[in-house]
């Protein structure tokens, strides 16, 4: 079983916003998979450009949107993997991520240039 | 859940495009848990002479999504399972490049994906990375 949960707002559909040949996310057996999002206006599909913390609030912010899509939340989530341009950032990350952590518990691996 | 779920190492039926094994590599080409497939990061690789297949970056993708098809394939299952893929580019520039194929092989409901832009080593332009579902797609 595969289904592609399609984003409920315009801005999380990457492909009709962007042309991306991607789905937001698909559901296989009891799991989730979400695509990679960076931070966007989910009303309007602008990209939603600040500092760390406020893209990565706006990220979360999203995901939760998404998985609630698919009939799941936040507090349901297993795994997350962080991009992040430069490692020097990692604390303005956290600091938001933090915000998230009632809702999200598994803490996620960072990947940064060194 | 109370069932243990069983781990098993998927390979590829064609030797040539065993790049763990060739390479000497301590890692395995995939594994596959329960009813999912999790396969390494894969680049281009020639199934008939093992050599990597360095040239055009759509060329490199394709390649590279052929092999991803014969691992699936050797492990019971087919691209139009995949259900999520990382990308890596070793130019961020490829990135329209990439979705053009994406467009070939993924005709309809593509999987999920996150692309990033990172070094790659031995030169590779592309490295792709997925998680299936086994098992034969209901047609």
């Amino acid at each position: 079983m595969r289904d592609v949960i399609p984003a409920r707002v315009p801005g999380l559909d990457l492909r009709r916003e962007y042309g991306y040949h991607q789905s937001p996310a698909i559901r296989a057996g009891g799991l989730i998979f979400c695509s990679g999002m960076v931070a966007i206006n989910p009303e309007t599909g602008e990209p939603a450009h600040g500092t760390v913390a406020a893209e990565t609030r706006q990220i979360l912010t999203n995901m939760g949107e998404l998985l609630e899509a698919s009939g799941s939340s936040l507090a349901k989530v297993v795994k997350v993997n962080v991009l992040i341009y430069s490692m020097l950032e990692y604390e303005n990350m956290n600091s938001a991520y933090r915000e998230f952590s009632q809702a999200i518990l598994p803490p996620g691996p960072c990947v940064g240039p060194g | 859940m109370s069932e243990r779920l069983s781990r098993s190492v998927i390979e590829p039926v064609n030797p040539k495009l065993n790049v763990s094994r060739n390479a000497n590599l301590p890692h395995s080409p995939g594994i596959r848990v329960g009813d999912y497939i999790f396969l390494s990061g894969m680049a281009t690789v020639d199934p008939v002479t093992d050599r990597r297949n360095l040239g055009l970056i759509p060329e490199q993708i394709r390649q590279t999504l052929r092999n991803m098809a014969h691992m699936l394939k050797s492990a019971g299952s087919s691209l139009d399972r995949i259900v999520k893929m990382t990308v890596v580019l070793a130019d961020s520039g490829d990135f329209d490049a990439m979705n053009r194929v994406w467009r070939e092989f993924f005709p309809t409901d593509p999987p999920a994906r996150t692309t990033c832009a990172l070094q790659l080593s031995n030169g590779n332009g592309v490295e792709i990375e997925c998680i299936a579902l086994a098992g034969e797609s209901p047609s």
